[in-house]
């Protein structure tokens, strides 16, 4: 599976691109929300692991610019979440994000497992 | 599935301190000019990255202590609270005791006991509230 991860901290880009690669998906970086606007279109990901809290372009922006154009509708995304983000990831969900990873008590079986229910 | 986490440690060791020192460094920029608000919102991204990382690798104190951190300063960054001399004195102290605590995972691989560093900021928050 295409994934796209939309994050901004290289400890975390890193974590997620060998875990997911190790797990046989193929997996592209975007730094920023800008960045990720941008490889949505070229890359055209199966999902989309996406950030809140980055700079140039945050994560509620990425997604309020995928429903304006309407291809939210097309992508299975995934917001990060972590310790005091709760409202945070009511919005996103509110937003057309389909499902959320908590990033700070991580667990792969919980992350795969969301990959693979919202390509279903 | 497990993961073993301490193959990233390395990682924490690289990304973490930079984390750190940019914290210390967008405190000094704040004592100069307290109403940049692009610094608050870099320090309030760094303290939640901090966060992030130190809790996924288990570092409990040095992620609750985040934690604080990145709440006081979201309501400064939301304009909800004001950036004081106190907060500059309180965070600056931390910021030194969370680079010791990352020199103490890179030599002893364990974090330094911030329990009182909790406290000042649990107390800093509910006076403020």
């Amino acid at each position: 599976m295409k994934i796209l991860i939309i994050e901004d901290d290289v400890f975390f880009q890193k974590f997620y691109k060998t875990q997911l690669e190790e797990h046989g998906h193929q997996t592209e970086i975007a730094v920023n929300g800008k960045e990720g606007l941008e490889k949505v279109k070229s890359y055209k990901p199966d999902v989309v692991l996406l950030d809140i809290i980055m700079p140039v372009k945050d994560g509620f922006q990425v997604l309020e610019e995928l429903k304006q154009n309407g291809s939210i509708q097309n992508l299975h995304v995934l917001v990060f979440s972590t310790l005091g983000q709760e409202k945070d990831v009511k919005r996103a969900l509110e937003l057309g994000a389909k499902d959320y990873i908590n990033k700070s008590y991580f667990d792969l079986n919980v992350l795969l497992t969301k990959i693979a229910q919202v390509t279903k | 599935m497990v993961i073993d986490i301490s193959q990233y440690r390395d990682l924490y060791l690289q990304t973490a301190p930079d984390l750190v020192n940019a914290m210390q460094q967008y405190l000094n920029d704040l004592a100069k000019n307290s109403n940049d608000k692009k610094t608050v919102f870099e320090l309030y991204r760094a303290a939640h990255s901090l966060k992030s990382q130190s809790l996924m690798m288990g570092y409990a104190q040095l992620g609750l202590a985040n934690r604080m951190m990145e709440a006081i300063f979201k309501k400064i960054n939301e304009g909800k609270q004001t950036f004081s001399n106190a907060i500059l004195t309180l965070a600056t102290e931390i910021v030194s005791h969370m680079k010791n605590s990352l020199d103490q995972i890179k030599n002893y691989n364990k974090e330094a006991d911030l329990k009182e560093d909790i406290k000042k900021l649990q107390m800093y928050i509910s006076l403020e509230k």
